[in-house]
């Protein structure tokens, strides 16, 4: 018997909160799944089963055509975040000494700070009179402004790695953070040299913490519809946009919630997939 | 002395692990009893079960002759002192020992003049605005049964509360803890696993072992005259010796052993088994001249422990063995490897199992 | 340490160094804006000036933005907060099997991108005929951050031994004593530090609340208004304004936490 279940553990207040997240987790998602098998006849919902919707989605190819250069675009993003987060986090861990937590925590403010002026700074930052533009002239190494940045693809890219890159840092630090120092002396006692450590200690002990950030950073650049369409110009139209779309001016719930749907499913299986790769990696 | 508390057939099933089988014991008032086993006995589950903070799956706890199996924790007159001392870690060592007199909304003035006159007993008044976690474990360890005493309990249980302490400080709180005990005059059940801890404090010991008592009593009670060869090996060692009974008279019997025949004294225990163990300290193991009585055996080997020796001995035939303790090591050093002595054991005080 | 050694650790030192920068870069050109002019991407290094703050008092919109982020904010931390310890207190006590499926509901809003998190309480509002409003952004944020709130008191909460709240019941304490006096100052710090991390993303929160806002504004759905027309420098002092208000916030959490380790748990 546990003595602090006595508080409210009256089967009242299970009940409730039980309610409480089934009203206001489960029934949203289970209304928005149900919306995706609904159609649409000019503003009125029609609210019978049809897989019109789906059947939409496989058909017109640009839908998933969309979708697929979406998941490689969250791809690239999670990539780039891996390839610069890791090294920053592994710095972080080993070499930074007692600044480790401030320059952690230097990391982490960013990512708390507004998201949407972050994006709109990027614009002038990435644009054709941008900063980037005006150093690359500076040094000379350009004679006309790059259009390389902006309103493409690589606009979003560096604009989502920019936001979201904390979000490796922080749970590979912690991960890394965590080998005793002496795992590693006792590595080299053995005869490891250094590269041989990292691969056969370091990176499989952090490896966990590296996939829940990748994770983390996969999804949120999948869903993300502000950043695309803000500096992505025409190659902004990426999967969330085309879902948020469908709630505002093209007012098409049921579609809208009929793609979303997919997008769910795919986060849904690389979640468990992660979930049960993690737990296999920690046995 | 009155009896105030009692356990009655009471059991402790976790799914289908038995954690305590079939347990029954009285204590009586102003007693300190120990109940003694190895960890994973179920030693702290009688006291969490005595405490109300687990209920009997069968059995009836009483109280002054009242069931107390469902009284929930805070109307039992008794009180806790936790292995890990449980402090509050959010309120100075003052706040901590008035805490159950403040939930009984008892005035401020009172509860101070109580407060400084119970950390005066366990030497603790200059600490009363210290935080926990300033202290050592043994202070820690005082505010702890300053805490349980100032309610003014009838019985406190003390969960193992020596266990996270050192040796020497250990033996402090022991001496600490015994003179307190009588000072305060309140009945103490106190869980170890420590033998000598358990012997030097208790009044009573009950000795746990395999989800069952073994024995209770005193500590004397459990060294001379233990009930089963588990107790006899308990508590320091015994010698164990296969009997058979040869004949036997109104005052004593004869019995053959591995080591040779000897009389035993009869008393009315002893059933009438004709096949036995045979139980005898080392130390009452005594080195004789040849007689009737006594036994011939080979020296195997003789310890050298400083004012005395301990000699291991074998039969002739050389397949049962002997340890011998307390020998002078005057006379140890005129012995050799080897050699052949007489032994007679001191009836007296050994002990017969039948199992 | 080795040459390589030594040579890898100025390489990533370089790298860390660049990263920060690059993540600094957009905030600190916002903070430079709110204070400079510029023109067709010159800088007019004399412009220098506070007006900007000051005019930002006669910005109605704005500031009605700022104080109903602050409002959401506010509720949510209180929302969040009581849940949230409900249910770290339930999973952390409960033996039943049904706790592991809890957890698992309270972390899909966490887990799923927060377009799905948005739409589907934007249908189910519609469905239950609940209108658009800030109370709904309300309840948007406070799924969101739930998960969180929950696991950081879980955390604290299974920290404590479990004899700390035995003694207190053995002392007599009633279950709401014990509550009070035991349990409350022991977690007061995880409780903090939840709520402070929940105002800070709640504050920030964009692509739910985009879904769920009503007529009202929040600030972040003012500035996303704003930006299709470009940025005044109030809002750029705006911005400014609440990059400092989040940073103090972020320092204070990270202050607490240090703090709190730094004590001995005995």
């Amino acid at each position: 018997m546990n003595l602090i279940s006595n508080y409210f553990n009256t089967s009242i207040w299970t009940i409730v909160s039980f309610i409480l997240v089934i009203f206001l987790i489960l029934i949203p998602l289970a209304s928005f799944l149900s919306y995706s098998f609904f159609t649409v006849d000019g503003t009125d919902i029609i609210r019978e089963f049809s897989l019109f919707n789906f059947k939409e989605f496989f058909v017109d190819e640009i839908y998933i055509r969309t979708f697929v250069r979406t998941i490689f675009l969250a791809i690239i993003v999670m990539t780039c975040c891996i390839i610069l987060g890791y090294p920053v986090a592994f710095f972080l861990a080993r070499y930074a000494g007692r600044y480790k937590y401030a320059i952690l925590l230097m990391l982490i403010i960013p990512l708390f700070m507004s998201y949407i002026i972050k994006i709109y700074m990027m614009r002038s930052i990435l644009g054709y009179s941008g900063l980037i533009n005006k150093v690359l002239a500076m040094l000379g190494l350009i004679e006309k402004p790059l259009e390389f940045f902006l309103w493409n693809q690589n606009s979003v890219i560096i604009t989502l790695v920019i936001i979201l890159l904390p979000l490796i840092i922080i749970p590979t630090f912690t991960s890394l953070d965590k080998i005793p120092k002496n795992i590693i002396e006792a590595s080299f006692d053995l005869g490891c040299k250094p590269f041989q450590a990292f691969k056969y200690i370091i990176f499989p002990i952090s490896f966990p913490g590296l996939v829940v950030g990748s994770i983390f950073v996969f999804i949120l650049a999948l869903g993300d519809f502000v950043t695309p369409q803000l500096v992505g110009g025409t190659s902004g139209f990426t999967y969330g946009k085309i879902i948020y779309s469908n709630f505002g001016m093209a007012f098409n719930w049921p579609f809208g919630a009929a793609l979303a749907s997919v997008l769910l499913f795919v986060s849904v299986i690389i979640i468990l997939l992660t979930n049960y790769l993690t737990k296999r990696l920690n046995r | 002395m009155s009896e105030i508390l009692e356990l009655k057939n009471v059991s402790k099933q976790y799914g289908n692990t038995k954690v305590l089988d079939n347990i029954n014991f009285k204590i009586n008032n102003n007693e300190f009893f120990t109940i003694l086993g190895s960890s994973g006995s179920g030693k702290s589950t009688i006291i969490r079960m005595i405490g109300g903070f687990t209920k009997p799956s069968t059995g009836e706890i009483i109280y002054e002759n009242k069931m107390i199996n469902d009284e929930p924790i805070f109307k039992r007159p008794f009180n806790t002192v936790f292995q890990d001392y449980a402090l509050f870690p959010n309120m100075n060592v003052f706040d901590n020992v008035g805490f159950g007199l403040k939930i009984k909304n008892i005035n401020k003035d009172e509860i101070k003049k109580k407060v400084l006159d119970v950390l005066a007993v366990v030497g603790l008044e200059n600490f009363s605005n210290r935080m926990p976690q300033e202290l050592s474990g043994g202070q820690q360890q005082r505010v702890a049964l300053a805490r349980a005493i100032i309610c003014e309990p009838k019985i406190i249980l003390l969960d193992e509360p020596l266990g996270a302490l050192d040796a020497e400080l250990r033996k402090q709180m022991q001496l600490f803890l015994k003179e307190i005990q009588k000072k305060i005059q309140i009945t103490f059940i106190f869980i170890t696993h420590d033998q000598e801890e358990a012997i030097f404090l208790s009044d009573r010991i009950a000795v746990l072992n395999n989800h069952k008592f073994e024995q209770v009593g005193s500590p004397k009670d459990l060294y001379y005259s233990p009930q089963t060869t588990y107790m006899a090996k308990f508590f320091g060692e015994c010698n164990l010796i296969n009997c058979q009974v040869v004949n036997q008279d109104t005052n004593s019997i004869k019995v053959k052993s591995e080591f040779g025949d000897f009389v035993i004294p009869k008393n009315n225990n002893v059933s009438h088994e004709l096949e036995f163990v045979y139980g005898i300290r080392p130390e009452e193991v005594k080195l004789v001249n040849k007689n009737e009585n006594s036994m011939q055996v080979k020296i195997k080997d003789i310890s050298f422990k400083g004012s005395t020796s301990t000699i291991n001995v074998a039969n002739e035939k050389g397949d049962a063995f002997l340890k011998i303790q307390n020998i002078s090591s005057n006379i140890s050093q005129s012995l050799s490897k080897g050699a052949s002595i007489n032994i007679e054991f001191n009836t007296k005080l050994g002990s017969i199992f039948t199992e | 340490m080795t040459r390589s050694e030594n040579f890898t650790k100025y390489i990533l030192a370089g790298l860390t160094g660049l990263i920060v920068a690059a993540l600094y870069a957009p905030i600190v050109l916002t903070i430079f804006y709110s204070f400079y002019k510029s023109r067709k991407g010159k800088i007019d290094w004399s412009s220098f000036s506070y007006e900007p703050y000051t005019k930002l008092i006669f910005e109605r919109q704005i500031l009605e933005s700022l104080m109903n982020s602050i409002y959401v904010g506010i509720v949510t931390v209180i929302c969040s907060v009581i849940i949230g310890f409900y249910f770290a207190n339930y999973y952390h006590t409960s033996k039943s099997k049904m706790k592991e499926l809890l957890q698992f509901i309270i972390f899909l809003p966490f887990l799923l991108p927060p377009i799905i998190t948005g739409l589907s309480l934007l249908i189910f509002f519609r469905e239950i005929n609940l209108p658009r409003s800030l109370n709904t952004v309300v309840i948007g944020h406070t799924i969101f951050v739930l998960a969180i709130v929950f696991k950081i008191i879980l955390n604290k909460l299974e920290t404590l031994k479990p004899s700390l709240m035995e003694s207190a019941y053995d002392l007599g304490a009633s279950k709401w004593q014990a509550f009070y006096y035991v349990l409350l100052p022991n977690i007061k710090l995880s409780l903090i530090i939840a709520g402070l991390l929940a105002f800070t993303i709640s504050l920030d929160e964009t692509l739910i609340t985009l879904f769920l806002i009503g007529n009202d504004t929040t600030w972040p759905i003012k500035l996303w208004a704003k930006m299709r027309v470009g940025f005044s420098k109030q809002v750029n002092a705006s911005v400014t304004l609440i990059l400092i208000l989040t940073s103090l916030l972020v320092l204070l959490i990270a202050s607490i936490i240090s703090r709190s380790e730094k004590k001995i748990m005995y």
